[in-house]
């Protein structure tokens, strides 16, 4: 049964889901605390056209999608305040612009050469030194970070307007959290495509939300679960001949099915109202 | 004895806008051991006040000297009822400011904050999930929180809107405490009543109207100065309601 990973190209793609899983538990934890998953979603949306450009560019693709993962958020703060719109209206807008921007990039017309499938769905199976190397760098930076500002981060999504007065940097934690985001997605991008990176840092959370009772087993779960689709979805994919990316995305929206089902059906037990008061 | 002052605002012009500052020609100290009730209808400049206390809007003309760390206490439908915290983990968050990002919360930080919830009556419920407690609960859990900060400046923004009777009465209670043990508290509030029991009273139409005890700050003109054309209905020559206008 676990043959499969004997394969070389199979045991990096495996080390690939083992290194983002700390982000899908750290990030991930605060992405649905804080209601950032669409962001998160039109991060790796804005990261695509950046991927793109960079190889023509002579940039290196994990700076260029990160320059605009950054540049997509610092514009969407801007335009949800000058322009008055909601934040998800505003960020659907600049989704769209970015996701049809990489597009005509990646056409003849500009003539990257930019694999747009790659870019959009992944490809786990041909993850190679580099793309490890540079998740693991995306690992160090974030679990830095996460050090550094994670009591702001749980303090200031509790409660915003009192979190200020607590003596921490909540702004300057907020802009390193949007800023770890950024380089989460940009390390994921490579297993499921720009398209797919809520597989990896948004679902797993909303699933470990179910049943999570506190933050600290929030983070755990996430990144079980996410280790755990990761690595599932890798063997189904390679069994069934489908593209790793999507099939890990499909059997994380199954297992996240499967778990509200199941909160839904414990909820609806009699006392279980005062039993989880 | 002169007691220390802890808040002392003199000419205090603030608010978002250059040219149109919310709150203007504040002038009022605060020393330690005293309460002070803020009053004044909606938009009359209470959260703007307690803004400009903590730092977070600009002043545009005047001085604020403060003598210590400020610990605000905000609206509890402000903070995340969906949050999976437990009340010791709120009241935590007190501790952090304390804390180097490289040190773990050790058992100081724990007594700390245990101690908080225990003033408050909440000892018992330390591992109840925050969300869970009654309006009036959480209240004193947010308040166990500005405790935990050590601050000797508290700022509570109507910590009595919403709250049961018996709830009232260990805020007032636990106001009291804090009062007792030196602390400059500053409770912005709707009730007039409840308003007498303080120390001070400042009230607030954008403008200062008045400052100073309950019995010369709570005159019916005063009052009426404050409100504007809400409606203000004296009771026996002594009480006064205030009904508001709210938006919302």
């Amino acid at each position: 049964m676990l043959d499969p990973f004997q394969l070389q190209f199979m045991q990096r793609a495996a080390l690939e889901i083992v290194l983002l899983t700390p982000l899908a538990g750290i990030l991930g934890a605060q992405i649905v605390l804080r209601h950032l998953a669409f962001f998160t979603h039109g991060v790796g949306a804005a990261a695509f056209p950046g991927l793109v450009v960079a190889g023509p560019l002579g940039v290196a693709p994990p700076l260029a999608a990160i320059g605009v993962g950054l540049g997509f958020a610092a514009g969407l703060e801007r335009l949800s305040r000058s322009a008055r719109l909601a934040y998800d209206v505003s960020t659907a807008l600049l989704l769209v612009l970015a996701l049809a921007t990489g597009v005509v990039l990646a056409s003849d017309v500009f003539g990257s050469g930019a694999e747009v499938d790659q870019l959009l769905f992944g490809s786990l199976l041909a993850i190679g030194s580099s793309e490890l190397v540079a998740t693991a760098v995306a690992l160090v930076v974030v679990v830095a970070a996460a050090a550094v500002f994670r009591r702001a981060w749980v303090a200031g999504a509790f409660d915003p307007a009192g979190s200020r007065s607590l003596g921490l940097r909540i702004g300057l934690a907020d802009w390193a959290l949007v800023a770890a985001i950024a380089i989460a997605v940009v390390a994921a991008i490579d297993a499921v495509g720009a398209l797919l990176v809520s597989a990896v840092l948004v679902i797993p959370a909303a699933t470990a939300r179910l049943i999570a009772s506190s933050i600290v087993s929030l983070e755990l779960t996430a990144a079980s679960i996410a280790l755990a689709e990761g690595l599932v979805g890798l063997w189904i994919a390679y069994q069934l001949d489908t593209p790793p990316g999507p099939t890990i995305a499909t059997l994380g929206g199954a297992v996240f099915a499967i778990a509200a089902l199941t909160r839904v059906a414990a909820d609806r037990r009699p006392g279980a109202e005062r039993a989880r008061a | 004895m002169t007691r220390r002052v802890l808040i002392d605002v003199e000419h205090l012009d603030a608010g978002y806008a250059a040219g149109r500052p919310a709150i203007r020609g504040l002038e009022f100290a605060v020393p330690a051991g005293a309460t002070v009730a803020i009053l004044g209808p909606n938009g009359g400049g209470k959260t703007t006040l307690f803004r400009a206390l903590l730092g977070e809007i600009p002043h545009r003309s005047g001085r604020v000297s403060l003598g210590g760390a400020v610990a605000y206490v905000p609206q509890t439908e402000r903070s995340r009822l969906d949050f999976p915290v437990s009340a010791l983990d709120v009241v935590l968050m007190g501790t952090y400011g304390r804390l180097p990002w490289y040190r773990r919360l050790g058992t100081d930080a724990r007594a700390s904050a245990e101690r908080a919830l225990d003033r408050v009556g909440l000892g018992a419920e330390r591992g109840s999930r925050y969300g869970a407690l009654s309006g009036g609960q959480r209240q004193r859990v947010l308040i166990a929180r500005a405790m935990a900060q050590d601050a000797p400046i508290l700022l509570l923004d109507e910590p009595l809107s919403g709250v049961d009777r018996p709830s009232t009465e260990r805020v007032l209670a636990i106001l009291n405490d804090l009062r007792e043990d030196g602390s400059a508290v500053l409770v912005a509030t709707h009730d007039i009543h409840q308003a007498r029991e303080f120390d001070s009273v400042l009230c607030l139409n954008g403008d200062q109207v008045a400052f100073g005890p309950p019995a010369s700050a709570l005159s019916p003109a005063v009052l009426e100065r404050t409100y504007g054309g809400e409606l203000v209905v004296l009771e026996d020559g002594d009480r006064a309601v205030v009904v508001q206008h709210h938006s919302h």
